[in-house]
């Protein structure tokens, strides 16, 4: 029989309390504005137990003694703070605010710098726009996303114009863009990238070929992620720029937390945006006599305008029992915009104009288990009512120095009899919920369902003074349904990060189909389903080399503008199949001089089939077809030099070759073209940024930020490069760009002031065959804080 | 002190001597005049938006050629547009309703093709085939006007103003009962002696195209009542003449630029009046036919009628295209309705549905000249000389020549594949 040692029984009830007597200290940390901090170092003083924030800046240090400790809190960019912790068997709550260090306030984009910089370094390495650097400057959203390498948009004219988005070889309505995770399809048209404003943007991700599972959405190419500003304190701010074409903007940030506790908290934001849009044209056609003879000349934009509005209404809870977050935002947009041309500026329209305002709500709960966090859910579900109307009824036919004639058909967008005013009202129903469950600290299993829902519904007075029957009064509806799930998994000490996804997307069209007389036939039902899948690493070869592969093969399923048409002259088709691509990355990035230089590589390599484009179905009409495979293969390469404090130097430069892989079912092009280049499309362009801060050295109550960022984009052809002897060939312009802002931000941020001179050489620019973009044009911009 | 080495300076001097004579004689060889050109070769391939089309010109020493021609050598004459290609005393000219405009193309000394002037004419709306008169007057006729111009010097010089004939707002009851003018225009324009016969179309929707009315109407103008330089001309309209047994008549620039009227050896008019624009063989039960205006009359002869369905593959089968060859010969396509896509009621216009036929005017005998199916809205206008055609053909993967023999259709073989829907064009 064995007997008790006695030492292991002292030794037993010596350390029993000790053991019972561990406690957990939990708590936020945060900037002295409200931004939660990730990676802040919580240490209990001259002892080596301690624990890191997470994403939401909550920190937990478990198993503590009983005792007396100090609690350090330090944060890169930050002052570090202290506090007196006792631990006495009962879990203690320490929450700290950490104010920006003096020295660093000319980096106020540091705060949420671990952020970016865990994002960046995702196994799916998405491209990081900080607009903070740009936070008081007129620039626009589109503006700052063009300093992004691969990613290229193209715009029809000024401020609140079409756009065109082009990521990695892949364009139009194949890169999808989403605001804080909502694809704007379902927010409605007022989230487009042209309406939205830096003011309202805290970053945008760009993800690249490669696409999460948590977006829940199809896409070909790629996704453009708008972050809005979230997670604030106590403020009140409003904005107000004017410039060049009698462009105006007005902005209101407002953040509130009315209770003790600060668990509830109320936001209002708002945007009013205005410009005339009238810029010079040159070589246009100008009038000169009665018969309409027309020379190349200069002349006004006329017909251009456009207003914008926005209201962003969110009031929530943080830190509930059962709830991280639980909010509800509520938004409302406004856009009239009036129509100065077409696809090309040729022909100028004189009177056609558009409304829309969009309605929306969604609820957001979002909660991660207290234990260990291994479950973390996130649910979203919302509805949006968007009304579009569309006025074309002139009587006239324009020229471009505003002088006109009389038509003998009604409508300038086309050849119509009665002209067209379509009068569109789109439901949306969605709902998103995010899962996911960390099996073991290496294994980690997401899961995503997105479920959404369109119906259409409107009429068309002018067009149907044509015909028997209205289409529109037909509702028709579009269900997208999405099942994904993917699984991170680490390997090697964390060295190698892998993700797999799988995804599942199934449509159902019911959509109107017409007659060959542009008359009401019948309604059309039609289902679709597709598989996606991929697989993404993040291989720490070096401290300082990393290497990001990654391959998806993606679907993009038909929006609701390609079934159901523009209701202007463009068919809908509800025929059409799901678009598909091979994506493959290869993304490397390389710290060098102490992390004071960083230089990424990428290679990128798209397989598409069945790309979804208009095709014209008689001389005018046109339809929507799958027409298009294409491959590109391309690079970018990164640059970005941190000198010191003051001085940053980024470069970025791309190359696309985008060629034809295969002829289309319909004729519309032949074998000729396969390996041709696509024409129209930008294939070789560039960026160069330069920021210095100024600051006095006698005193630290203001800075000076200069930013000049020098854009490139080398010509290319409108049609086939294959066909015709190049110095024939019509090409859009090598364009070389040189926006320059100039910053003033005091200590106390209350007053802010900026100067904007885009395109400050006033160069010719052309994003399209002869439309014309705005020359030289300034801008200054005053922001105020009332309460921080 | 330090000599100069004149053999350097001499090797030098004679090096850039060198440089500049070559530099010269690079400059010398690409001034030479050439031969002037005899044929072009217009080819117009549809652009990468699936929408419009570009236009390339190159010169061919024969239109006999076989094997492949690419665009390489080819002169762009438009990125983007959409409407036909016309020639006309050796210059060709580029009819573009999309941007609503007219460019002109020659070629200079050295056979390079150059733009020699453009005209906008957006009071047209949507214009129809050009019509050239002589080196100083064209017409080309559109939406409530004709516009005369200058095509030598591509100024606009006048107008025919057309709101005194123009039917808009009138009850027609087709398509369907009830139904309106909605919109009228001239389609095309052919001369003949002292008047000129411009096709109208009075149309219910004028994005399909669909037609407001089931007979076939042309303006008559007298070209002796008509100033060139004057804006309105309504004193030269004579009448429009309208004929029940046929439909409307008039391209609007399909096939790249044909015409539906043609002149004989005799001066006399025939006119094509096809039923296939917005689905109308379909509404109306009429077939496809011709009907002829004598010369120097101003009215249709009602002793003449041609069916061509009944003639050709049979009752229910319009015949589009009419390419006129001597003789009371001419080429034309006749629509197979087996071939058409059920789900697509724009197949005649997207699908390669057609076969050629050649007619005879004469006998009103029709023979079958290819049982390959084109798509004849997109490819259209032949090229004939010593007894052969020039036949284009637009199938589901190519585009192409076919070389014809004209006396028996035998020698209907392949001769020149190109990127694009081709015509070929005689110069001088």
């Amino acid at each position: 029989m064995s007997t008790i040692n006695p030492f292991w029984v002292c030794v037993f009830f010596i350390c029993s309390p000790m053991l019972y007597a561990q406690s957990n200290i939990t708590g936020i940390v945060k900037s002295d504005n409200g931004e939660v901090l990730q990676l802040a170092n919580l240490v209990l003083k001259n002892t080596v137990i301690g624990a890191a924030t997470n994403q939401y800046g909550k920190f937990t240090i478990s198993k503590v003694p009983n005792g007396k400790y100090v609690l350090v809190c330090s944060v890169l960019g930050f002052e570090t703070v202290e506090k007196d912790v006792v631990v006495n068997d009962n879990d203690e709550v320490v929450n700290f605010k950490v104010k920006l260090l003096q020295n660093e306030l000319d980096e106020v984009s540091i705060y949420g710098k671990s952020k970016i910089k865990k994002l960046k370094e995702l196994p799916y390495k998405p491209e990081v726009i900080e607009f903070k650097e740009f936070e008081n400057s007129s620039k626009t959203v589109i503006e700052a996303l063009n300093t992004a390498a691969g990613l290229r948009i193209r715009q029809q004219g000024g401020i609140g114009s079409d756009i065109d988005i082009s990521l990695n070889g892949i364009d139009g309505k194949d890169v999808r863009v989403f605001v804080d995770e909502i694809p704007v399809y379902l927010l409605g048209r007022g989230f487009e990238l042209k309406n939205l404003t830096l003011s309202m943007v805290d970053r945008v991700e760009i993800y690249k070929g490669l696409i999460p599972i948590k977006f829940g959405s199809d896409s070909l190419g790629g996704i453009i992620n708008i972050v809005t500003k979230k997670d604030k304190e106590k403020s009140l701010e409003i904005g107000n720029s004017y410039g060049s074409w009698n462009s105006h903007e007005v902005t209101l940030d407002s953040y509130f937390k009315p209770l003790e506790n600060k668990k509830f908290y109320a936001s209002i934001d708002g945007v009013y945006r205005h410009s005339d849009n009238d810029y010079w044209m040159d070589d246009v056609n100008i009038v000169v006599d009665e018969l309409y003879n027309t020379k190349k000349g200069r002349a006004r934009r006329f017909n251009d305008k456009y207003d914008f509005g926005l209201v962003k209404l969110q009031a929530g809870f943080n830190d509930l029992n059962w709830a991280d977050n639980l909010s509800i935002i509520s938004s409302f947009t406004l856009t009239n915009k009036e129509w100065q041309h077409g696809f090309t500026a040729i022909h100028p329209w004189g009177e056609t104009f558009s409304k829309e305002y969009t309605i929306g709500a969604a609820l957001n709960w979002r909660k991660t288990s207290l234990k260990n966090k291994k479950w973390d859910v996130d649910i979203i579900a919302g509805y949006n009512y968007e009304y579009t109307y569309f006025e074309d009824l002139s009587k006239h036919t324009y020229f471009w120095d505003g002088s006109y004639t009389d038509s003998f058909t009604i409508g300038e967008s086309g050849i119509y009899n009665q002209g067209r005013t379509p009068e569109i009202n789109q439901r949306v129903w969605y709902a998103r919920e995010n899962i996911s469950y960390k099996i073991n600290s290496k294994l980690k299993l997401n899961f995503n369902f997105f479920t959404s829902k369109r119906k259409l519904s409107g009429q068309d007075k002018a067009g149907t003074a044509t015909y028997e029957t209205d289409p529109f009064k037909t509702p028709q509806s579009l269900l997208n349904n999405f099942i994904g799930s993917s699984l991170e998994s680490k390997f090697l000490r964390g060295k190698l990060i892998s993700n797999t996804s799988f995804k599942h997307y199934y449509t159902k069209i019911k959509a109107v189909v017409f007659k060959v007389t542009n008359e009401f036939d019948k309604i059309n039902t039609s289902f679709s389903s597709n598989i996606g899948f991929g697989q993404v690493f993040k291989c720490k070869i070096l401290p300082n080399l990393i290497l990001f592969p990654g391959y998806e093969y993606t679907v993009r399923q038909p929006d609701s503008e390609e079934v159901f048409g523009d209701y202007i002259s463009k068919r809908g088709n509800p025929n059409l199949k799901s678009s598909t691509s091979h994506n493959l990355n290869f993304n490397t990035q390389y710290n060098l001089l102490n992390k004071m230089m960083v230089v990424r590589l990428g290679l990128f390599y798209r397989n598409t089939k069945n790309r979804i484009l208009p095709t014209t179905l008689s001389n005018i009409l046109v339809t929507y077809s799958n027409f298009l495979h294409t491959s590109s293969v391309g690079s970018e390469l990164g640059l970005e030099l941190k000198l010191n404090k003051k001085l940053n130097l980024s470069l970025n430069a791309t190359y696309i070759d985008t060629r034809l892989r295969g002829v289309d079912e319909f004729g519309i092009l032949t074998k000729e073209y396969i390996g041709a280049r696509i024409p129209n499309t930008p294939y070789l362009f560039g960026n160069f940024q330069s920021t210095y801060i100024l600051k006095p050295k006698k005193h630290n109550k203001y800075f000076i930020r200069f930013i000049n960022i020098m854009s490139y984009v080398n010509e290319f052809f409108r049609a086939w490069e294959i066909n015709g002897v190049k110095s024939s060939k019509t090409t859009i312009p090598s364009q070389f760009v040189n926006d320059f802002s100039i910053i003033f931000v005091p200590k106390n941020r209350r007053w802010r002031f900026a100067f904007d001179c885009k395109n400050l050489t006033d160069a010719k620019v052309y994003d399209n065959f002869s439309v014309q973009k705005p020359g030289r044009s300034l801008y200054g911009k005053i922001t105020y804080l009332f309460i921080n | 002190m330090k000599t100069i080495n004149t053999f350097k300076i001499k090797s030098i001097v004679l090096m850039f001597a060198f440089i500049a004579l070559l530099s010269c004689s690079n400059d010398d060889d690409g001034s030479k005049s050439q031969e002037p050109a005899n044929y072009a070769l217009i080819t117009r391939p549809i652009n990468s938006d699936g929408m419009t089309f570009s236009a390339y010109m190159q010169i061919m020493d024969s239109p006999n050629v076989e094997g492949t021609m690419s665009n390489s050598n080819a002169y762009e004459i438009s990125a983007s547009h959409l409407g036909g290609v016309y020639e006309f005393n050796e210059a060709v000219y580029v009819n573009d309703y999309l941007n609503t405009k007219i460019t002109k193309w020659t070629l200079n000394i050295e056979n390079v093709v150059q733009n020699s002037g453009s005209i906008q004419v957006p009071e047209l709306g949507f214009q129809g085939n050009i019509a050239f008169h002589d080196d100083n007057v064209a017409y080309v006729g559109g939406t409530g006007s004709i516009s005369i111009f200058n095509p030598t010097t591509m100024v606009k010089t006048g107008k025919i103003d057309l709101s005194s004939i123009s039917r808009v707002g009138e009850v027609t009851d087709f398509p369907s009962v009830g139904a309106t003018i909605q919109a009228d225009g001239v389609s095309e324009i052919i001369i003949n002696g002292n008047y000129m016969y411009a096709a109208m179309y009075h149309m219910f929707d004028f994005n399909s195209f669909t037609p407001a009315t089931s007979t076939c109407d042309i303006l008559v103008i007298d070209l002796n009542q008509l100033d060139n330089s004057s804006q309105d001309n309504s004193q030269a309209i004579v009448n429009v003449i309208s004929d029940t047994r046929g439909s409307f008549t008039g391209a609007w620039n399909t096939g790249g630029g044909v015409y539906y009227m043609n002149k004989d050896e005799n001066g006399d008019i025939y006119v094509l009046c096809h039923n296939v624009f917005g689905g109308a063989r379909q509404l109306m039960n009429k077939p496809s036919c011709v009907l002829r205006i004598n010369n120097g009359a101003t009215s249709f002869d009602p002793a003449y009628y041609f069916d061509l369905e009944s003639a050709s593959q049979g009752n229910g089968n319009p015949v589009t295209n009419f390419e006129y060859y001597g003789d009371g010969k001419f080429m034309a396509t006749v629509l197979d309705p087996t071939q058409l896509d059920p789900s697509n009621p724009f197949s005649f216009n997207n699908d390669p549905v057609f076969r050629w036929w050649s007619f005879d005017l004469n006998t009103k005998t029709a023979t079958q000249v290819s049982n390959i199916y084109t798509n004849a809205g997109k490819a259209a206008g032949c090229y004939f000389e010593n007894g052969y055609a020039y036949i284009p053909y637009f199938t589901s993967d190519s585009n192409y020549i076919n070389k014809v023999n004209l006396n028996n259709f035998n020698d209907n073989l392949k001769a020149v594949t190109t990127t694009g829907f081709p015509n070929i064009y005689k110069l001088k």
